[in-house]
């Protein structure tokens, strides 16, 4: 910055031009924003390490769930080194989480994920989000990498097939299975015969309705059809008009973040719809509260710890507000990624052999993270053990105020 | 031959002669070979599209076509088993196709209109990929869409191998560059150019303007379609989102940052957004702001683009020699 201030003095005294002093000071300013991302290297680049890669979108429009994914492992390979890092055969191994940015698309992740791979040389990434996931596969399953993932349907990239790839976030499927008792033991399972679904013309809102009429058709509730709207949509009012035409004894939106989740709890009060609504993706009530007001009633939000409850929650929030400036309920479900990895390599006794590792995570259990239990289940749907399912802490918001409503295991059929 | 075409041809050898060594110069990483064949796809849709700004047009609907030619070739492998060699072609006579059709109204609209209507049609030819499901995959794409095998008399070439899909990418790029520049330096060049500086004047000398804005919008959206059947084998999945508005808007950006006068700028913008891109990659939302501040400063600082660098260090160059005298 002295280089900013010598400059900034010879312009005032007139010896260089107003275009020379912008174009240089805007190539220091530059200079001086992004080298610090570029220069910046861990202080344990010495010692025995194990090399975490994420590709996550750090920009675009779904950045807010990449960071959070983020956060999560940052967060957690810090706590892990100060306790001395990871022991395998007795000896220590340190982790180092390289991040690179996927903007959210295909091209971007595989880009990414391929130079995690080959240039880092990593052997367990991350991600958030179907675009990123799907151009993560491409590189990951063929190296034998380690995937831990938030991504939901697309389950052509899932399964007995894909063994290294782990689908970390519980999908609105198996929340259904936590959150649609719950509503039907707190509202009167006769008060809720009949749903109607609302999500986005896209895959993912595609897939969440096939994961919500599954789970009517579990519960013996009238599917009553479906209405979508674009990501660009600001009006909201058509479209829940005509779900309204039905007569729902409840909405399902899915995946709405909370700002659209806000703009349809708003319509339809307004429209003088009475019947809960849920949103099994919005994991956030700050931006609902605010942009509902006071329609924000009876609104239903599964994964959702509004409040730490237990010490650990507590003391994850507060490590997240001291080392981000900022905790979200998004980060703290993210939070518990890289101790699901650190007790599988553990538990495998090395690092280097991911099938091992990728077995041993199968069978891993943690029972006190921000979201409680978590295991992993899907052996009897997909064939394989890699979606992770947890306590689905459902928060509610009555009278414009949020709760948590509701701590339980998500009760899946046998079949699952 | 002058000096100065002199120098540029030297560069050209000395920059194709370093993209042919780039796999044994990097040692086989394939991580840099992706960078390349990203490279390749980059200019590939910036000439592309830059054939249409020799008219004087930008369109925003280029990626929409790359995108037809995208699925033309995923649908002709995934359904019939059609290999890329087949399909490459196919890819092209489909988007060249669409775009003839298309044009047509499209090209009688001049300056803003055409900006909206071509940003439009984009769209829709998004929209028409996710909303036929059973055609297309809808949003959830196409999976699948393997590389091609190279299969003759003594060869037999796995494209599934970076190494070979870089120079697959390599010399498919290099024809659509070298049939761009064979274009644009012929007399239907000059008559693009003449279009460019003024549509009126060149009607008035007996040029067939809508003739010759149907053509050269056909052939470029022909090239692109090209690109997508290559993009698409290479990557093995697509799905709407691929080819929306905003591959347009990238490869725009690498035309103005390259410069807008000769072939040379978007060949210059796409390689170089490219590389700094992923070396940018791990800074995060850095990414963004760079970008932002590099249009801003190219704009403001560089007016005509990187292009332009070689005859401003020249006069620079000149002056200070000059001032020594």
């Amino acid at each position: 910055m002295l280089e900013l201030e010598r400059l900034t003095k010879l312009f005032e005294e007139g010896k260089i031009t107003r275009r020379t002093f912008l174009s240089t000071a805007s190539a220091l300013g530059l200079t001086a924003a992004i080298s610090p991302a570029l220069l910046s290297k861990p202080a344990h680049a010495e010692g025995k390490v194990i090399k975490i890669g994420g590709a996550v979108p750090l920009t675009g429009p779904v950045a807010y769930w990449g960071i959070s994914t983020m956060q999560g492992w940052v967060d957690g390979a810090a706590v892990i080194n100060e306790k001395g890092g990871i022991d395998i055969g007795g000896e220590k191994h340190m982790l180092e989480i390289i991040t690179y940015d996927t903007k959210g698309t295909v091209a971007d992740a595989r880009a990414a994920t391929t130079r995690l791979v080959e240039q880092d040389q990593v052997k367990y990434v991350f991600s958030q989000a179907a675009a990123s996931t799907i151009g993560m596969l491409q590189i990951t399953e063929p190296a034998k990498v380690i995937s831990v993932v938030a991504c939901w349907g697309y389950l052509k990239i899932y399964g007995k097939d894909y063994p290294y790839h782990f689908r970390a976030e519980m999908s609105d499927y198996e929340q259904g299975y936590a959150y649609i008792p719950f509503m039907q033991e707190h509202y009167g399972k006769d008060k809720l015969k009949s749903a109607a679904f609302i999500g986005p013309d896209d895959q993912d809102g595609i897939d969440c309705n096939y994961s919500y009429k599954r789970l009517m058709e579990y519960y013996g509730i009238k599917d009553l059809g479906v209405e979508y709207f674009n990501w660009e949509d600001t009006d909201f009012y058509p479209i829940v008009t005509k779900t309204l035409k039905s007569n729902p004894d409840f909405i399902v939106t899915s995946p709405s973040p909370p700002g659209i989740t806000a703009s349809i709890v708003k319509a339809a009060r307004e429209m003088g719809y009475k019947g809960p609504i849920s949103s099994p993706a919005a994991s956030e009530t700050k931006t609902i509260l605010e942009v509902a007001g006071e329609y924000a009633h009876d609104v239903v939000l599964p994964v959702t710890c509004v409040e730490p409850v237990t010490d650990s929650q507590k003391a994850i929030k507060a490590r997240f507000i001291k080392r981000f400036g900022d905790f979200n309920a998004l980060a703290g479900n993210y939070s518990w990624w890289i101790y699901g990895l650190v007790a599988a390599i553990e538990k495998a006794g090395t690092f280097e052999d991911t099938k091992a590792v990728a077995d041993a995570m199968a069978t891993v259990v943690l029972e006190d993270t921000y979201v409680g239990k978590v295991t992993w289940e899907g052996q009897n749907s997909f064939g394989i053990r890699r979606q992770g399912v947890y306590d689905c802490y459902t928060t509610l918001i009555e009278n414009g105020k949020a709760r948590l409503a509701d701590v339980r295991y998500p009760e899946l059929p046998d079949t699952y | 031959m002058t000096e100065n075409t002199k120098v540029a041809a030297g560069v050209w050898l000395i920059a194709i002669a370093f993209a042919f060594l780039l796999p044994v110069i990097c040692s086989y990483d394939k991580y840099i070979l992706h960078v390349g064949i990203t490279i390749a796809f980059n200019i590939a849709l910036a000439t592309s599209m830059w054939l249409i700004w020799t008219l004087g047009f930008i369109s925003f609907a280029h990626a929409g076509f790359m995108g037809i030619g995208a699925y033309t070739s995923a649908l002709l492998f995934t359904g019939l088993g059609w290999s890329l060699w087949v399909n490459m072609w196919l890819a092209a006579a489909v988007a060249g196709l669409m775009a003839f059709v298309i044009s047509i109204p499209l090209m009688r609209t001049r300056a803003v209109y055409f900006f909206m209507a071509s940003w439009a049609v984009g769209e829709v030819i998004k929209r028409v990929f996710a909303y036929y499901r059973g055609i297309f995959g809808g949003w959830d794409g196409i999976f699948n869409i393997q590389p091609p095998k190279l299969v003759l008399p003594g060869l037999n070439i796995d494209f599934s191998s970076r190494v070979a899909y870089y120079y697959l990418a390599l010399v498919c790029c290099g024809l659509i560059v070298y049939v761009i520049h064979r274009i644009v330096r012929s007399r239907t060049g000059m008559i693009y150019w003449s279009i460019h500086e003024s549509e009126i004047l060149a009607q008035h000398v007996g040029i067939n303007v809508l003739k010759h804005k149907v053509i050269a919008f056909s052939t470029a959206c022909a090239l692109a379609g090209v690109t997508g059947a290559l993009y698409a084998h290479y990557h093995t999945y697509i799905n709407p989102k691929t080819f929306d508005i905003w591959q347009s808007e990238f490869s725009l950006v690498h035309i103005i940052v390259g410069g807008l006068n000769t072939l040379n700028g978007p060949v210059l913008g796409a390689t170089l957004l490219t590389v700094v891109d992923e070396l940018l990659r791990p800074t995060g939302w850095y990414r963004v702001i760079f970008f932002g501040v590099v249009v801003i400063l190219t704009v403001l600082f560089l007016p005509g683009g990187l292009e332009t660098v070689p005859a401003r260090l020249r006069a620079l160059v000149g002056k200070w020699r000059k001032r020594s005298d």
